[in-house]
């Protein structure tokens, strides 16, 4: 009994952790492009990338304290030589793994250029988890950042290193 | 009879020989010197056990260097293609 309660509160525990994690990888969509860049960095992976972040330069050290608390950063990014040569609905197959605790806080709707979509997983006061989707007739980005995420110190860290300085606001297109 | 003259000549003394102390004493040189040279032995042995141990330890960590270093440039690389989506977002939302 006393080992299926434990199995069950780690089961309750390990769940919101799992959740986070959103599935960004379609078959068959990197065969068809032109070019591809797929970034895939678990926590392991992480905790090995934080080790050769400067400690000097202060760029590197914000994106090193960010990192830290981070369990996974995804990215993939396809290019592709014509229009409308991937599915479309790769993008609503992103869209329907985000279950309630993911709320849209960035919709840029365009009909000839880029649709961007930006979505975080709000846990309470925390944000577990961000996943933008930006679709162009010939170019699909898809990001998914799994972990605690710090808006202050991303605040902080906007106007440097190229990222943009953000005023983070929830917003609801739908 | 045979038995006791046979064991007379058996027990009869010998001279050794000519060179039998030198060939001794070589033997013994011999000897002596089999330990130095297994210590010799023992200290290239452990020697080289040191090296093989060091020589995995450094493959070891430039092995994990070069991955540490390509997982940070892919973390920057991430960073830099989120931030770069999040800025085109922010762009339209300040329009």
């Amino acid at each position: 009994m006393r080992n299926i309660l434990l199995a069950t509160m780690i089961t309750l525990l390990a769940a919101p952790a799992l959740a986070q994690r959103v599935n960004i990888d379609f078959p068959g969509l990197a065969e068809r492009a032109a070019e591809v860049i797929d970034v895939t960095l678990d926590a392991q992976m992480l905790r090995l990338a934080s080790k050769f972040l400067s400690s000097r330069d202060a760029d590197e050290r914000a994106i090193r304290e960010i990192v830290a608390k981070l369990d996974g950063i995804y990215v993939r990014t396809y290019e592709f030589d014509r229009v409308g040569e991937y599915d479309r609905n790769i993008v609503e197959r992103v869209r329907t793994q985000l279950g309630p605790t993911w709320k849209k806080v960035v919709n840029v709707r365009s009909r000839n250029r880029e649709n961007v979509e930006v979505y975080f997983d709000t846990r309470g006061d925390v944000i577990a988890g961000l996943v933008v989707i930006a679709a162009e007739p010939r170019e699909l980005t898809l990001v998914n950042i799994v972990g605690p995420i710090d808006v202050d110190k991303l605040t902080h860290l906007s106007g440097q290193f190229g990222i943009p300085r953000m005023k983070i606001e929830e917003k609801d297109h739908d | 009879m045979d038995i006791e003259r046979e064991l007379r000549s058996a027990l009869r003394r010998k001279s050794p020989g000519a060179g039998f102390s030198n060939r001794v004493m070589a033997r013994l040189i011999v000897e002596e010197r089999r330990p130095r040279l297994s210590a010799q032995w023992r200290a290239i042995a452990a020697a080289g056990l040191l090296t093989v141990i060091l020589g995995g330890w450094t493959a070891h960590e430039i092995a994990e260097r070069r991955q540490g270093e390509r997982a940070r440039d892919e973390v920057l690389l991430a960073l830099r293609i989120t931030s770069a989506k999040l800025q085109e977002a922010k762009s339209h939302v300040v329009k």
